[in-house]
């Protein structure tokens, strides 16, 4: 047991001085940013997805309403951004509670039923009537607690707990019971295992996760609009990373939305039709040929994966 | 009173034509049982071939459906080879044939923004002449007529071909049950082959037709048509293709309700109605369990 | 019928109805602590549904089923385990991507409230001697080897009454021997069970009270030499 968690906090201690020690050479500080985000929501999906198998295409829809959560709390109730970052996770997980009962479909309806949550909550919250409260489409404004060198070391906090979180679940009873749900929700029922209290606390550690990462984000951009923080891109980029690194892990997530993120930096962000076309050939080739991922390599080669 | 027979006379028309919309997914669902995540992707290559043949050389959308049905027939097979018997071997073949399709669809987007930049694309609707029609006192373009027809006709098609043909004889026992289709010798992979091809070209003749009814064609439409075609499908029931015509429908008429009168909430309905018919009558309104546990 | 000790499980009227069709149809069983039933019956007579049933795989459509007093009635699974009910299946359904330590594992911390789990696990695993095989994955186990595997998760939550389902099908007459001392000794420490066999040889060495079904419903109970008389049960083994 201790064998295995020394490597995982090898992994979170390698991640942790890199944030630390990076901004003193790297000067580009929202390209760390960026993917110190795409970390930390790759290993959030990473706990419902590799856990428990289910695919959540509309995992933004927890980015977003965290950022908004948060936002709205700082906005109409003046508490400090660091305390909303609290109230963007949970806002995240009530949105999670509300769709609990989605956890019900199994496989590709799960996925296409989360999809359309996230659409839906994209059109409540952009929805000029409830100007008041969300401002409707015309976005937020936080630039007067604008602080980008805290939003970075709040989310370096985040990145922590989500790596935390995982190599927890990895190493504990709970992690093996969602592994057993996974394999064969029959035989884990026999064992004793509450599916529905097990999938449902795995469901809010990951809304909780995002709603933390979507709740900084509108932090650090001070100004944002309801289609940047629901976004289908959020998902689609993160579920890439995750499948590339290797789901169910701690250090494939890392390392796959480290790899694919510093690529989409150099060959995407100025036209992001490049990048699309890579990660969209990407998944074809991982579904045909590596669908568990670059950590299955070396696990075939018999090495430890944290 | 003018505008609720508008609007369920609209609604109606909308509806035929989202049915279409939906076929071609349910369609290819019924015989692989995978959700063909790049539908809409389809329709929007459908539209675009459309705009490219009328923009270049003027023809006309109707004359664009023999080309498109023969284009995505030569287009599906090999796509069809290259994945689909795969993906059926796979330990998981739901899971990975949709993460697999979801690939595919951001490669046909990148691919055709490659082609013809991320811009909204149109074909004027009085392309078939600018005279309208009349239905109990409520006028609407000849372009709506049409495409209510065209629709018509796919679903007279679908239906013929499951019904009275031998292919479609074949089909429909691959529906019920592949393995038990297969040990009574029919060529289940040619048969999936067929239906896979006939699932695009439908995708691609709502595309030819989706300018009248939505308005544009953009590159990055495809997602939010497949979510609609979805949800149309759990509505009319899954692997039933002549359900769907049931969910197009219900789905056209609410949402031409929402819009004449709950206009800033419309957009939000298709994903409320998959959501709720999802989580409260799965097998949709005339078929099948998609739930479990 | 022998009624000695306390009455464990009650079933009555037991119902279950897959569209159409009844596979459960009034059936109703007893068993009492620390006693053997043995149910046999043709293929298609509803004994693998009755389990089913029982352990909350399925969901009843009538009837009753208590435990220990209480009803255990469209409980779901994990309520049923931790009540005190468990089964092995017929074709056995490990997590094949653990090793056996881990599938034993899982149901010592969520199927078993004693504190001691690594004794649970190491007992377990010992009474059906797969302690060799703890660090194997399980999908790598003989047909065999899972189906004890079954056996050694089920009384890791620590039963009183245990279901097993068909496990001497597919072994050798070494093997159903061995089998069918491992059972009694289990059942000597005061677990009791439901033993499901087509072999009724082996239920015979087992216990000498058998209910035979037919068509979802009871047909017989009493020993295995009155049901090899008695001529409705000839007729439903032999065909007519």
């Amino acid at each position: 047991m201790l064998k295995k968690i020394f490597p995982s906090l090898g992994v979170v201690l390698v991640v942790v001085a890199m944030f630390l020690g990076l901004p003193s050479i790297y000067s580009n500080q929202s390209f760390l940013f960026n993917l110190m985000l795409y970390l930390a929501l790759a290993e959030g999906l990473n706990i419902i997805y590799g856990f428990t198998g289910y695919l959540p295409f509309g995992y933004v829809g927890f980015f977003g309403a965290g950022a908004y959560g948060s936002a709205i709390a700082v906005t109409l109730l003046h508490i400090s951004p660091l305390w909303g970052v609290l109230w963007g996770g949970v806002a995240a997980v009530l949105i999670g509670i509300i769709l609990i009962p989605l956890l019900r479909l199994s496989g590709a309806y799960f996925a296409i039923a989360n999809l359309a949550a996230s659409q839906a909550l994209y059109y409540v919250v952009s929805n000029p009537a409830l100007e008041k409260i969300t401002q409707g489409p015309y976005g937020i404004d936080l630039s007067s607690v604008y602080n980008a060198n805290a939003a970075y070391y709040a989310l370096l906090g985040v990145l922590v707990f989500a790596m935390v979180l995982v190599a927890f679940i990895r190493n504990s009873d709970f992690g093996l019971c969602l592994l057993a749900i996974k394999e064969d929700r029959v035989t884990a029922s026999l064992a004793g295992v509450n599916i529905v209290r097990a999938r449902s606390i795995a469901w809010m550690l990951s809304a909780f996760v995002a709603g933390l990462c979507g709740a900084v984000f509108g932090w650090y951009s001070a100004v944002f609009y309801p289609s940047t923080v629901f976004s289908l891109d959020v998902s689609v980029f993160t579920i890439v990373f995750v499948l590339f690194g290797g789901i169910g892990t701690l250090a494939g997530p890392l390392a796959g939305a480290l790899i694919l993120y510093s690529m989409y930096n150099f060959i995407g962000i100025s036209t992001p039709q490049y990048f699309q076309l890579f990660y969209g050939l990407l998944i074809i080739a991982l579904v045909l040929f590596l669908p568990d991922g670059i950590a299955s390599i070396l696990r075939k080669g018999k090495v430890y994966v944290p | 009173m003018n505008l609720f027979a508008y609007t369920i006379i609209a609604g109606v028309m909308y509806g035929i034509f989202f049915g279409l919309v939906g076929l071609g997914l349910n369609i290819v669902f019924g015989v692989l049982k995978m959700i063909n995540l790049a539908h809409g992707d389809f329709i929007m290559l459908g539209s675009f071939l459309a705009y490219w043949l009328y923009t270049l050389l003027g023809v006309n959308p109707l004359l664009v459906i023999p080309i498109a049905v023969a284009t995505f027939f030569l287009v599906g097979f090999p796509l069809y080879y290259a994945f689909v018997p795969r993906l059926l071997r796979s330990k998981d073949p739901e899971m990975l044939s949709f993460i697999l399709f979801f690939g595919a669809s951001q490669v046909i987007e990148a691919v055709i923004i490659f082609a013809f930049g991320n811009n909204q694309r149109s074909i004027p609707s009085d392309v078939f002449g600018s005279s309208g029609f009349v239905i109990f006192g409520q006028r609407f373009p000849i372009a709506w007529l049409i495409t209510t027809l065209v629709a018509l006709a796919a679903f007279g098609f679908v239906y013929w071909y499951l019904r009275h043909t031998r292919m479609g004889y074949a089909t429909r026992a691959v529906m019920a049950n592949r393995d038990e289709a297969m040990l009574s010798g029919i060529d289940v992979n040619r048969i999936s082959a067929f239906v896979f091809c006939m699932g695009l070209a439908l995708a691609a003749i709502a595309g030819v037709f989706s300018f009248f009814i939505i308005g544009s064609s953009s590159p990055s439409m495809g997602p939010e048509l497949t979510t609609v075609s979805f949800a149309i499908i759990v509505l009319g029931s899954l692997g039933n293709p002549l359900g769907t015509i049931l969910g197009g429908l219900i789905y056209g008429v609410a949402v031409m309700f929402m819009q004449s009168y709950f206009s800033s909430w419309a957009d939000i309905l298709p994903y409320v109605l998959l959501i709720a018919v999802m989580l409260i009558r799965p097998e949709g309104l005339v078929g099948k369990a998609a739930r479990s546990a | 019928m022998s009624h000695n000790g306390k009455r464990l499980l009650k079933v009555e009227g037991l119902v279950k109805k897959f569209g159409g069709f009844r596979a459960l149809n009034g059936v109703s069983i007893d068993v009492c602590e620390k006693r053997i039933v043995g149910l046999a019956g043709p293929n298609g007579s509803g004994k693998t549904t009755l389990i089913n049933v029982i352990s909350g795989v399925y969901k009843p459509d009538g009837g009753s089923v208590e435990f220990d007093g209480k009803s255990i009635y469209r409980s779901p699974s994990h309520k049923i385990v931790h009540s005190g009910v468990n089964r092995t299946f017929q074709i056995p359904r490990p997590l094949a991507g653990l090793t056996v330590w881990d599938n034993v594992r899982l149901a010592a911390v969520y199927g078993c409230c004693e504190a001691d789990k690594r004794e649970i696990i190491r007992k377990a695993l010992e009474i059906v001697q797969l302690d060799g095989l703890k660090d194997f994955i399980s999908g790598g186990l003989t047909f065999a080897q899972q189906k004890l595997l079954g056996l050694a998760t089920a009384l890791a939550t620590r039963p009183r009454l245990l279901l097993v389902d068909e496990i001497a099908a597919g072994l050798s007459h070494q093997e159903l021997d061995w089998i069918a001392q491992m059972l009694l000794r289990i059942s000597q420490t005061g677990v009791a069970m439901i033993v499901v066999e087509h072999h009724l040889g082996f239920i015979d060495t087992l216990t000498s009270d058998v209910v035979v079904m037919n068509a979802g419903a009871n047909l017989f109970r009493g020993s295995i030499h009155e049901a090899a008389q008695n001529e409705e049960v000839v007729e439903v083994f032999l065909g007519r």
